[in-house]
């Protein structure tokens, strides 16, 4: 049977069940076939040399780790985006343009893309762990002017951001005739240990870096910018994330949203700039001193929470520990004890010796069962009274913050008050002015404005209406987030604490049954 | 001035002095002060020791303390561990007991020689049996002195001034110290002394005890013998302290008797820096608490309650009170017995006060002593002056003079005062009193003090005082490997109150030990008595055992190093019990291997498997006592501990997956039920679960491979899905090669300990001890010196030149081969030179043939070949191959040693021709 006359063929059920069968070890393969192999087990798939067109049908496969489809005649990757473990791709001797459908492969460390008609690096972006990459044998590049400088390398940039990447082979593209090839490659992709088959030495690489040391400092350099924009990103998120947990998200920028997203207080502005500045920064002094108080507080008593919450859980763990410690204690004794009777049950040879075993095996693990209900009731009633200890102080906590959150409010808004009230005086103090006609060169718009009081007036109270909306949304995102997180803290305990309950019973239950059965078994045997 | 000053002896008022005598020679407990030493009970002797422990003497068990009549506890104790000892006999310590025999001879026959070679005149100098005349003069002047001594005080007891040395001559005592300093730095700190002498010679009491000795050999003498009572010591000790600048004295006076019979059986171990093996429980039971209640303390704000006690605490009261009751009531008892004890301790001595003793007495004012003190030699033990065991002192002597004790003893020593310079407390032998704390010339003469002192002549300003002689012993000398060995001819012994130390010299025993520590049974603390014996130097790295006669236990300690890594090896009645290695030298891992009568037990440390426990249990049915035939296996157990995941090490140095392997499916004990089929698996406990899951395989026999069974199976949490049966018997075949695995190195480790025993015991009967290669005096005589080796080199030299005479074969035909004719001289030299071209060409010609061999071999073979080469067989066009090859080789190498040699021959010619010309013999044929 020739190869050229096998039919083109689809991934199906058939062949994969084939593959895997064929891949079980030998002593287990018998009760295996009988059985089935349950998709999720296989960890490894080898479909090579099946004259396979088309991937598909692979989708059951989630634990898949490696996975060979060499010598097929595929012309499209498509179908193994959500392997999401696949560490192992092997698609050698295919016919493949296009580098596709890779997205996701995070854990991807093993790419062989051998032998087949790629013209462009692309779409790798996620392949982050990648070490081994095999491109050989391809269509990279097969421009005419080859010879053209580094140019024509440049597409091999790519590669530089993998920083995992140690073996590379790119041998058999046209531009691997570039005279540069080696030395670029060398230079550019840090930490290389094998090239184009090859154990890279220390010597070639001192040299190709001496040779592009430009390009190499240029490269560096941007590197440095991007780490120092990831730091601080990396920083105003944790900051973020750290009033995010407090509640007091945007706080920083509560001032300037107050004022610059408000339409009528942006107006009013232009019609006495100077006053208004002025005026703006005294109340962003007072303003920023209650904020700032306001945040401490708060940030302290988050931590605080969160310090109660964890002494909380230590406390359960260690009473937890020491609980099961004697329970473990007691279980070993018990099933020492077990042992030898079913030992002498065994032996015995009257039927009174037996029976009397029995009994005291009956009776040791009733005992048994009684100790290990009653010491799990005994943690229950324990937990309960910690419990409601922690949510004493946890609310406690909550209320304190919500109190001052509250309070700080309310002397933001008076401050607003006092605020709106000087701003009015300077606003109409200037309208004022207008109507007298002191003022000479005014713009239209204002002009406009000024020609309404009452619309002047209607403006300015939109103003610190807005602001005071401000206040209110902030407030209540603080508040109604403590109470939220105080609900959650005790319903997740109390959840855990049933789950756990609810398991430990279900453990010494069944443990129960067991032994009843063995028991049983034990008095079967014995008459 | 001859004579003693009479106004000195008039100072003291008659009375006074008659009772300091009565004072000195009454026992202080009321004993009747009439009693004369010559009415003396004659069972004194009784009370002296065992001088040496008689080669009949066990090295096990017997505590060696004297029996004392009144001493009942002591003999019930010594009767205790007679016994254990007999029962000991019988077991295998037999070439044990050989050792300590052979060695007890050697000791005794080692003495005797060396007292008799000390004996010899010819080898000592001539002072010790002579008098000078100025020895004589001063005899003359302390015979004098005590004349009128005996005649003032007639009631006191005589003075230790002119003693006999053992050639039978007088020598007046002070000249008996000869100040030395050794070339040790042990030895220029008291402390250093002390301990050195105490080591260094072994104690004999006075005999009688109650009398001066007769002889006083001198240091040299003791230090040679290493033998000595206590004013043999005094006096060594005092002479080497003088050596390094101590105001140091002999004194003579009376002590108890536990100090004249060096009778430490009072002081406990513990107070000399060896922890006795009863008090070391206490104290780690100590420790135990100490760290539960660190454990106890601290925990967070929450605590739990504690669960509730439904119990009466009238009940509890009750029991309470009846625990404190007996508490009370066990420490009254434990009271009355240690007073019944104390009181059998009580001093009923009846020479209480007469026995005669000599010590040290260390002065302050040099080397920064502060305070005066006393060393007891034999022990090497600092006392302060009033100590309750120095009963009295008669007399005090350095090298420069001799005082007599002028105050009263009352009360032991308390309040008597040691400044000798004191006229009225203390008196004066020779005028030249140079006791420094005389205060007048304290200050100017501090230097020459120190000269004086350590000189044996005191210079004096006053010249018609009489001065002493130098002292008639030679000086005093110890060598690096004497001061090395330590011990009296290599042992000493000591006995305390519940032990019994022996120290030996390094190399001095062939077993290699060092010291032993006999610790006796102890009803009281319930404890049965052990031995403790320390070994250096030994090739099987034993480092210590100890021996539990009562228990009939033997541990054994092991320094790293031996094969196996054997650290401890536990013997119990004469059977393994266990073995602890060296864990880190061990690539298993073995820390320890417990043996029980059905049951093997090893331990495992930091296995990259996680291994911890392995165990075989063997049938209990079939017993037998012999250790050969254990019964059949019945099952292995094997405990791991849960992998850690990737806490411990990096990922990338694990070789294996550091994955995290869930504890509910990492196996925490595999048990192998080799008789019954059967593999049991229990896994590690989840988290936050008390019960571990197991499962029950039964083994798929040999003609159903693809048969196995499920006996029994456990899971903890019983919504986990059945598995599947492939997954089960792949875990089934796992676990089938797991077992073949454990039963291998269960069959290993078998066959480790049959080797270890073997060497053991091949070890034991032949101890061999190994030389470390710094030790400079035991390697000496391995090492040819330099001298030898110079000497050897010369020789060897020697015989090559007579050997390669080039000459002589051509003169022998001459009679006169040194002055030869220059025809004579010609005639040979064309002799040699011709036997030279002869032999050359001879050698040409003979490479010349084989070479011709060679070639016509090979043309031969090469003619065969191409006439038949069709006919033959593949082997034999191989072996062709093969020759033509070889002869190629052959050819080719032969060619090129034909004209290596035709171009090296005629250099060869000329080179001899111009050594012939050089040659002195022969240059008569060249002028």
């Amino acid at each position: 049977m020739s190869y050229t006359t096998i039919e083109p063929t689809v991934i199906d059920d058939d062949l994969i069940r084939k593959a895997a069968s064929d891949q079980v070890s030998r002593e287990i393969a018998e009760i295996a076939r009988k059985e089935g192999i349950d998709p999720s087990d296989v960890t490894s798939l080898r479909l090579d040399f099946k004259n396979i067109l088309k991937i598909d049908n692979l989708w059951a496969f989630e634990n898949l780790t490696k996975l060979q489809l060499d010598n097929n005649i595929i012309e499209r990757i498509e179908n193994i985006g959500f392997l999401k473990n696949l560490q192992w791709l092997d698609l050698s001797f295919n016919n493949i343009t296009t580098i596709e459908g890779l997205e996701g492969l995070t854990k991807l460390t093993d790419l062989t893309l051998y032998n087949n008609r790629i013209s462009k690096l692309e779409n790798l972006e996620d392949l982050v762990n990648l070490t081994v990459f095999s491109i050989g044998n391809n269509n990279l590049l097969s421009l005419e002017d080859v010879s053209i400088a580094d140019s024509s390398l440049v597409d091999l940039t790519y590669l530089t951001r993998f920083p995992n990447l140690r073996v590379l082979n790119a041998a058999g593209n046209a531009l691997c005739k570039n005279p540069n090839y080696k030395h670029w490659v060398l230079a550019h992709i840090r930490n290389l240990k094998y090239l184009d088959y090859r154990l890279v030495d220390s010597e070639s690489v001192a040299a190709a870096r001496e040779k592009y040391i430009d390009d190499l400092i240029a490269q560096e350099e941007e590197e440095k910018l991007v780490t120092a924009k990831k730091e601080d990103d990396k920083k105003r998120e944790e900051q973020n994330a750290l009033y995010e947990s407090a509640n007091l998200t945007n706080i920083d920028t509560l001032f300037d949203s107050m004022f610059n997203d408000d339409p009528d207080f942006q107006k009013l502005r232009l019609i006495s700039p100077d006053h208004v500045h002025e005026l703006r920064e005294e109340y962003r002094a007072k303003f920023e001193v209650i904020v700032g108080e306001l945040k401490h507080f708060v940030l302290k008593r988050t931590q605080e929470k969160k310090d109660e919450f964890e002494m909380f859980e230590r406390c359960t763990k260690e009473a937890k520990g020491v609980m099961d410690d004697e329970c473990v204690r007691e279980l070993d004794r018990f099933q020492h004890l077990k042992k030898q009777l079913l030992r002498q049950i065994s032996l015995s040879r009257t039927p009174d010796e037996t029976d009397d075993h029995l009994r005291t095996l009956k009776h040791s693990s009733q005992q048994l069962s009684d100790f290990l209900l009653s010491s799990e009731m005994q943690l229950v009633e324990q937990f309960e009274d910690v419990v409601k200890e922690f949510e004493r102080n946890y609310t406690e906590l909550s209320g304190g913050i919500n109190e001052y959150g509250q309070n700080s409010f309310a002397r933001l808004r008076e401050l607003e008050n006092e605020h709106h009230e000087r701003f009015g005086e300077v606003v109409l103090g200037a309208y004022e002015r207008f109507s007298k006609g002191d003022v000479e060169e005014v713009e239209e718009e204002l002009r406009e404005l000024m020609a309404d009081k009452d619309a002047l007036v209607n403006a300015i109270n939109g103003s610190h209406d807005f602001r005071l909306g401000k206040f209110d949304q902030q407030e209540d995102a603080l508040v109604s987030g403590v109470t939220k997180d105080l609900e959650s803290v005790v319903q997740k305990t109390h959840d855990a604490e049933v789950q756990r309950n609810r398991d430990r019973v279900c453990e010494i239950v069944a443990f129960l049954d067991k032994v009843a059965a063995e028991v049983e078994q034990a008095e079967e045997n014995a008459y | 001035m001859l004579t003693v000053p009479d106004t000195d002896g008039t100072t003291h008022p008659s009375d006074r002095m008659s009772r300091t005598a009565s004072a000195i020679s009454t026992p202080r407990t009321n004993a009747t002060p009439s009693r004369r030493p010559s009415e003396l009970p004659l069972d004194a002797p009784d009370d002296q020791p065992k001088k040496r422990p008689p080669s009949t003497h066990t090295n096990n068990g017997e505590p060696g303390a004297e029996p004392t009549e009144d001493d009942e506890t002591m003999l019930a104790l010594q009767d205790k561990l007679n016994q254990i000892s007999a029962e000991d006999l019988t077991s295998q310590v037999n070439v044990l007991e050989q050792h300590e025999i052979e060695y007890r001879k050697e000791v005794e026959r080692k003495k005797q020689e060396m007292k008799e070679e000390l004996l010899d005149r010819s080898k000592v100098p001539e002072s010790y049996y002579t008098t000078s005349t100025k020895e004589g003069l001063v005899l003359q002047f302390v015979e004098n002195f005590n004349r009128q001594y005996m005649q003032l005080y007639p009631g006191r007891k005589e003075l230790l001034l002119c003693p006999k040395n053992h050639f039978d001559t007088k020598k007046f005592v002070c000249t008996t110290i000869r100040a030395t300093q050794l070339p040790y730095k042990e030895l220029y700190d008291y402390r250093g002394c002390a301990r050195f002498v105490a080591d260094y010679i072994s104690y004999e009491p006075l005999e009688p005890p109650h009398e001066l000795p007769t002889t006083i050999p001198g240091p040299a003498y003791t230090l040679k013998l290493q033998y000595g009572n206590s004013f043999d010591y005094a006096i060594v000790l005092a002479s080497l302290l003088r050596g390094v600048g101590y105001d140091a004295y002999v004194v003579s006076g009376y002590a108890t008797r536990d100090l004249t019979l060096m009778n430490e059986t009072k002081t406990e171990t513990d107070a000399i820096g060896i922890p006795s093996p009863t008090n070391q429980t206490t104290s780690d039971a100590q420790e135990q608490a100490e760290k539960g209640e660190k454990e106890g303390g601290g925990t967070g704000k929450y605590k739990v309650k504690p669960p509730r006690q439904l119990r009466s605490s009238f009940l509890v009261k009750q029991e309470e009170k009846k625990k404190a009751a007996q508490v009370k009531d066990a420490e009254v008892r434990r009271l009355q017995q240690r007073q019944a004890m104390e009181e059998d301790d009580e001093d009923d001595d009846e020479l209480k006060g007469l026995r005669v003793h000599a010590w040290v007495l260390v002065l302050p004012g040099k080397r920064e002593v502060a305070e005066s003190f006393f060393i007891e030699p034999p022990t090497g033990r600092i006392y302060p002056t009033d100590n309750e065991n120095y009963l009295g002192v008669e007399s005090v002597w350095s090298s420069a003079n001799y005082w007599v004790n002028m105050q009263v003893c009352y009360d032991g020593l308390k309040g008597i005062s040691f400044d000798l310079g004191d006229n009225a407390k203390w008196e004066f032998v020779l005028l030249d009193n140079t006791q420094p704390s005389s205060s007048a010339n304290l200050d100017d003469e501090d230097l020459k003090d120190a000269d004086a002192a350590s000189d044996e002549e005191d210079e004096t300003q006053h010249s018609e005082i009489l001065d002493l002689p130098p002292s008639w012993v030679e000086k005093i000398a110890i060598s690096k490997e004497q001061f090395e060995a330590r011990c009296p001819s290599g042992s000493k012994s000591v006995t305390y109150k519940n032990a019994r130390c022996e120290t030996f010299a390094e190399y001095h025993r062939n077993d290699g030990m060092v010291s032993r520590i006999t610790f006796f049974a102890d009803d009281i603390k319930e404890f049965n008595g052990e031995i403790r014996e320390y070994f250096s130097n030994r090739k099987d790295k034993l480092r210590e055992r100890i021996r539990i006669p009562y228990l009939d236990k033997i541990h054994e300690f092991f320094d790293p190093g031996r094969p196996h890594g054997l650290k401890e090896h536990v013997i119990l009645e004469g059977r393994t019990q266990e073995m602890h290695f060296y864990s880190s030298a061990r690539s298993d891992g073995l820390v320890k291997r417990v043996e029980e009568p059905h049951k093997v037990i090893e331990i495992f440390t930091e296995r990259e498997d996680f291994l911890t426990y392995r165990s075989v249990t063997y049938d209990t049915n079939d017993t037998d006592d012999l250790q050969l035939a254990r019964g059949s296996m019945i099952k292995m157990t094997e405990k791991f501990d849960h992998d850690p995941g990737h806490m411990g090490t990096p990922v990338e140095d694990t070789l294996r997956q550091c994955e995290d392997v869930p504890a509910g499916t990492d196996a925490a004990k595999k048990t192998y039920f080799v008789k019954d089929d059967k593999i049991r698996v229990t896994y590690h406990r989840e988290e936050g679960r008390i019960i571990p899951s197991t499962i029950e395989f039964k083994k798929p026999t040999a003609e159903q491979k693809n048969h196995f069974e499920v006996l029994n199976s456990f899971q903890v949490n019983p919504y986990t899905p059945e598995p599947k049966k492939q997954h089960l018997f792949a875990h089934l075949c796992a676990l089938v090669r797991s077992e073949q695995a454990c039963l291998n190195a269960i069959k290993l480790s078998e066959r480790e300990v049959k080797e270890i025993l073997q060497a053991r015991q091949a070890e034991e009967k032949d101890v061999a001890l190994v030389i470390s290669v710094y030790d400079t005096i035991r390697n000496q005589t391995k090492l040819p010196s330099e001298d030898e080796k110079a000497a050897h080199k010369g020789e060897e030299e020697e015989s090559k030149g007579t050997d390669l005479d080039y000459l002589s074969p051509f003169l022998v035909n001459y009679p006169d081969p040194t002055s030869l004719t220059p025809t004579e001289a010609t005639q040979i030299k064309d002799a040699c030179l011709k036997s030279l071209k002869e032999r050359l060409i001879e050698k040409a010609s003979i490479i010349q043939t084989r070479l011709d061999t060679v070639t016509a071999e090979y043309q031969r073979r090469q003619l065969l070949y191409s006439r038949n080469a069709d006919s033959m067989t593949v082997e034999e066009t191989e072996e062709y191959v093969r020759f033509c090859n070889d002869a190629l080789f052959r050819m080719h190498i032969l060619e090129k040693r034909l004209a290596k040699h035709k171009e090296v021959a005629p250099e060869r010619y000329v080179e001899l021709d111009a050594k012939l010309r050089a040659d002195p013999r022969l240059r008569a044929a060249y002028y």
